[in-house]
């Protein structure tokens, strides 16, 4: 072999194997096999082994989500290890494998999308492998605990919210600034906005777009809905980020007077209610609904079973109430 | 695609090159060096994690590669004639849009012949405008992606779908004696591929239009007909890969496959195939695939941060690239 192959043989080599092996990360070794497992009750934590399959790890408060609950059965005893599927159900679903494979005892999940994440379930459930879910519920499937906060009423919540914030006006014109097309949140966002539009005629959704949850799209989406509704009154957003977005454009347009509500209140959320840039947003409680998941997994290890329905309470956030909220 | 002039440069004068130092061994390892690197990596693996080597592991990997397989022996098949398809992905996602939709109102038997229809029109739209239209099907494709991504969006108004027939699940979710079914068609499939590409003279055809079309032409080849069948042989695999993936999430995801172009020509190119055309192999492009599989896989087994997949992926790719870029600077592209 010559000088060139050689070359690319040692430089595809070292990408494919030593690049991936040498950036391993100081992870707890894991189990082998990944035999079928029924539920004990009262183990020694110390052989709890969770796998949490995040959805993303490119989002602060799915990164809260997984680092606390982690952190927290580590702290209890046991090993956590955790996988990122880049907001992509059909690697999740590998992810998931890949988890079991490893010989995960309990495994929690982010799902990116609830109905596509069923046969994952399926697949864990089959091996005995209880199943948490957090964030998203999903339509079938053995789930031990569902840990979630009501995304349809953080919805319906805004549109309540623009209807209150102008009494006298006949026609509310209203905007949604969307997540991610068939992404969980953004569809039980959208249609708890839908519900609340229904109650309220009052209000006149005129604008609708994805803005694949990044600020710039959300920018340029605003600028779009004001140059073809510059009466907008009030604009919902999916998250925080998108929310920023909106109120960059609105504020070049030099528009205070639209509402702006966002999701989340983190990633600068917070301070722009501070400020008074943003108006409002749901506080999802990041850390609760972590250690709500950790719970219910210690639950079941020491006790063998756990609360089915986990619901985290949100609060409105507004200028009013926001020093308590600020990081 | 006709030979560069900087490739057809080199071969004639015989240009310095390394490769002419060992061209047989250079061959060798443009035949085989995929599979040194995929043996390297079981044998990494293997040692860094004992759950890698594990019937139950293969099999989920075997499970996992098959969507990527299957529209990657889609890639290797319009590379090997000179041409390239980027839609893959996009009809991935807008194949199981369909297939769901339709097999929400009606039996599983409709959903495919639905599929049927969107490869005729997909495939054949493809082929015609990067034949008959004489655009570059790299341009073509590209928009054509656009296209089936914002068609998918559209039927489904952004949702996924679900409840559709039961039957459209097989093929993604079941298994047979452990191994998964999608596995085995994936096998199936390469090795129809390989029979036609390398035993049947229109598969041989396709290699002598990629090599050189105007002496392809000249010979009495149907160039326009058999780049055509490629673009539909594309299409056809690709609409199986939506299959396969909508079974494997029970549902179908508006924003499915999109991307997955990007590693499907990854793994065509890693196994040896030249973009020139008029070279490629279904094993190698097999080869290709399972290191792109297995780099996720021991990412996730040897729990190390999500966001290396991207870069090692990434690289993985640019040298493949890159190394194919080589070949055809050094005339040795096929």
């Amino acid at each position: 072999m010559n000088v060139s192959s050689l070359s690319r043989a040692v430089v595809l080599a070292f990408i494919a194997v030593a690049g991936v092996s040498c950036s391993r990360s100081p992870a707890p070794d894991v189990p082998g096999g990944a035999a079928p497992r029924e539920p004990v009750l009262h183990k020694d934590a110390s052989e709890l082994f969770v796998g949490y399959a995040n959805q993303s790890n490119q989002d602060t408060l799915l990164q809260t989500w997984a680092r606390v609950t982690c952190q927290k059965i580590v702290e209890a005893g046991g090993r956590c290890v955790q996988t990122d599927a880049q907001l992509d159900i059909t690697k999740q679903i590998s992810d998931v494998q890949d988890l079991i494979a490893q010989g995960v005892n309990v495994l929690v999940i982010n799902p990116a999308d609830a109905e596509g994440i069923v046969p994952a379930i399926l697949g864990a459930n089959r091996r005995g492998i209880p199943v948490i879910t957090i964030d998203s519920t999903t339509r079938s499937g053995d789930i031990l605990s569902a840990v979630h906060v009501d995304n349809a009423s953080a919805g319906y919540g805004a549109a309540k919210y623009c209807a209150e914030r102008f009494p006298q006006d006949e026609r509310i014109e209203v905007a949604e600034l969307q997540g991610q097309a068939g992404h969980g949140n953004t569809t039980h966002r959208h249609a708890g906005w839908q519900r609340g539009l229904t109650d309220h005629p009052r209000l006149a959704s005129v604008f609708e777009q994805y803005t694949d949850w990044a600020a710039d799209r959300a920018q340029a989406a605003t600028q779009d809905l004001l140059s073809a509704n510059p009466r907008v009154k009030c604009i919902w957003s999916h998250s925080d980020a998108i929310a920023l977005g909106a109120v960059r454009a609105l504020e070049a347009a030099g528009r205070r007077d639209v509402v702006t509500i966002g999701m989340g209140l983190y990633g600068g959320g917070p301070e722009a209610i501070e400020a008074g840039r943003l108006t409002a947003s749901w506080y999802m409680e990041p850390v609760k609904t972590a250690e709500a998941a950790a719970a219910a997994v210690l639950q079941y290890w020491t006790n063998g079973t756990s609360e089915k329905d986990i619901a985290i309470p949100m609060t409105f956030v507004t200028r009013d109430n926001i020093a308590q909220y600020l990081p | 695609m006709s030979p560069t002039p900087l490739a057809s440069l080199a071969r004639a004068s015989g240009a310095a090159s390394p490769h002419r130092t060992w061209p047989a061994l250079d061959e060798a390892w443009r035949r085989y060096g995929i599979f040194a690197i995929l043996m390297l990596m079981i044998v990494g693996l293997s040692l860094a994690t004992p759950n890698f080597l594990t019937p139950h592991n293969l099999l989920n990997v075997g499970g996992q590669v098959a969507v990527l397989g299957l529209i990657a022996l889609g890639v290797l098949i319009t590379v090997v004639t000179g041409n390239i398809d980027l839609t893959v992905g996009a009809l991935v996602g807008l194949a199981g849009c369909v297939l769901a939709i339709v097999g929400l109102h009606a039996p599983a038997v409709m959903a495919i012949l639905a599929g049927a229809g969107l490869v005729l029109l997909v495939g054949g739209l493809n082929g015609y405008l990067s034949t008959r239209g004489r655009n570059l099907s790299i341009i073509v494709t590209l928009a054509m992606m656009s296209i089936l991504k914002g068609t998918s969006l559209l039927v489904t108004n952004g949702r996924p779908v679900y409840g559709f027939a039961e039957e459209l699940n097989w093929l993604g979710f079941s298994t047979v004696g452990g191994m998964p079914v999608s596995f085995g068609l994936l096998v199936i499939v390469s090795i129809l591929v390989s029979v036609f590409l390398s035993r049947t003279r229109w598969g041989r055809e396709f290699y002598a239009i990629g090599g050189n079309r105007e002496a392809a032409l000249l010979a009495g080849i149907p160039v326009t007909r058999r780049v055509m069948l490629a673009f539909l042989i594309s299409a056809s695999l690709s609409v199986l890969a939506g299959l396969v993936l909508l079974g494997r999430v029970a549902s179908a995801q508006p924003s499915a496959g999109i991307g997955m172009e990007l590693n499907a020509i990854g793994a065509v190119l890693l196994g040896g195939a030249s973009l020139n055309g008029g070279a490629g192999r279904v094993a190698n492009t097999l080869a290709g695939v399972m290191v792109l599989g297995l780099i996720n896989n021991g990412i996730n087994l040897l729990n190390i941060n999500g966001f290396v997949a991207y870069v090692v992926v990434g690289v993985v790719i640019l040298v493949a690239i890159l190394s194919n870029q080589w070949d055809r600077a050094a005339g040795l592209s096929r």
